[in-house]
């Protein structure tokens, strides 16, 4: 009895919690593509975390650079040994908030944008970024996407000048993570 | 009771993501348990003279030009030993990430050689499984065709193997050491040799300077002589990396760029100035 007592007042009390359970998807991807005159440069990652919350509008990314995939092995080596250094600097994160939170309606289906505002940390330096996020909104799932630029220089990312020909100083990211709801 | 437990433990992770206000600190706190492998122990698959414990990722060649120079003791009138030169063309494949294959072709006593690499340990961190060294075995022969009019050799005659047991470790980003405990075996040794077989232990390290430069020494005691003349092949150099291609410069008092060659066969005496200066050139392609 005192367990059953102790069971409903703990489900109570989840209850209570669970609407503010963040959504986080795990399987998000990451991408980068630069033009260079050399050779394009481009890799993915698909273990990218991401987590966003509905309740208070704010949103979180987190990545591990080993986890970026270049078709061209030793490019995917200096790109963890040379550039990002990732052993020292293993991971990638930006945590921010949706901006005007409060008039986006995402129970409702359908798609639309957003400014997601906040801070980007890569080689253990720390900018502020925003970037437009598309929302893919359904009953059972939310959508995310989005596209930005990131300096290569404001992250402390060094290029020699034998190679600086070779890599383009602004690379394109692209981020999409694919949220499921929950039921209610 | 099952039933509380499982409560109790949705409620608990419910709890906890609920309780960090910061999203971010939650996210993070789920990939601690990754495990990461070590890379890039060394920029090459050469330590100098010797295979260090790195082999290409599946899918690469690598196509492997290595030169000796003549010694330097030549002075001015043979430019430093320019005027003289050895050479080795090498062609490398990574069958699978743990994998590697190569043959060779030396024009010091006109010897082909090949090996076999494989990765056995790889250094790691983080999920609860600490692997602290790096190990590789390395299987080579060399066949040499330099002719001898005054012997009578069967191809097997020809043929020398040497197995290493590579380990390597990295101790921080900069700085990574590796011991080669050696096995060279002859198959016929001349009046004027002793050992069929040798032992060797190396010793061999790198200290990055930049990014992109290394320097790195290399030093392979032997416990058995072939004759009395040889002298333990010591060798200190730079690597140079950029984009596809690793240039290696050294120093060094051995001739031979194959295994059973420069830590068996060398006779030069280092610190007499009978040095080579040579150079290994590394060019890497993505075939699949």
């Amino acid at each position: 009895m005192k367990n059953r007592i102790l069971t409903l007042l703990l489900v109570a009390f989840a209850c209570g919690f669970a609407t503010a359970q963040p959504l986080i998807d795990r399987e998000g991807t990451a991408s980068f593509f630069s033009e260079a005159p050399m050779e394009d440069i481009e890799a993915i990652n698909k273990e990218v975390i991401g987590a966003v919350d509905l309740e208070k509008g704010t949103v979180a990314v987190s990545m591990f650079i080993k986890k970026f995939t270049f078709d061209r092995s030793l490019m995917q080596e200096h790109f963890n040994e040379n550039y990002l250094e990732s052993e020292k600097f293993p991971k990638a994160t930006f945590k921010g908030v949706i901006k005007d939170f409060t008039t986006l309606d995402f129970t409702k289906g359908g798609s639309f944008e957003a400014l997601a505002e906040g801070e980007m940390e890569i080689h253990g330096v720390t900018k502020p970024l925003s970037s437009v996020v598309k929302f893919d909104v359904t009953p059972s799932t939310l959508r995310a996407e989005t596209v930005f630029e990131i300096s290569i220089a404001d992250h402390d990312i060094e290029i020699p000048k034998l190679v600086i020909k070779n890599i383009a100083e602004v690379v394109e990211v692209k981020a999409a993570f694919n949220f499921k709801r929950e039921q209610r | 009771m099952k039933q509380l437990v499982i409560t109790l433990g949705f409620l608990a992770s419910w709890l906890t993501l609920a309780a960090q206000d910061d999203l971010l600190a939650s996210l993070e706190a789920e990939q601690e348990d990754e495990v990461s492998l070590v890379e890039a122990t060394f920029k090459g698959t050469r330590l100098i003279n010797g295979h260090s414990i790195e082999t290409r990722k599946k899918g690469v060649m690598d196509f492997m030009i290595s030169h000796r120079f003549g010694t330097i003791d030549g002075g001015g009138y043979e430019l430093f030993g320019l005027d003289d030169a050895s050479i080795r063309i090498g062609l490398e494949y990574a069958i699978t990430d743990r994998l590697y294959v190569g043959v060779g072709r030396s024009s010091f006593e006109k010897t082909y050689d090949g090996f076999l690499k494989y990765r056995l340990l790889r250094q790691s961190s983080g999920g609860g499984k600490n692997m602290p060294i790096s190990a590789t075995w390395l299987s080579s022969v060399a066949l040499r065709t330099l002719r001898n009019p005054d012997l009578d050799e069967s191809f097997k005659d020809k043929l020398a193997n040497t197995n290493q047991l590579l380990i390597a470790k990295k101790f921080e980003s900069g700085l990574s050491l590796q011991l080669m405990p050696t096995w060279v075996h002859r198959n016929l040794i001349s009046d004027d040799e002793s050992n069929n077989d040798v032992f060797a232990l190396g010793v061999g390290g790198r200290i990055k300077l930049s990014q992109r430069v290394a320097f790195c020494g290399e030093y392979y005691y032997q416990f058995q002589q072939l004759h009395g003349e040889t002298t333990n092949a010591i060798a200190v150099g730079f690597d140079i990396e950029t984009g596809g291609h690793v240039f290696q410069l050294q120093f060094t008092n051995a001739t031979s760029m194959v295994s059973k060659g420069f830590i068996t066969e060398t006779v030069n005496d280092f610190f007499d100035g009978e040095i080579h200066f040579g150079f290994n050139i590394s060019r890497t392609f993505q075939l699949n």
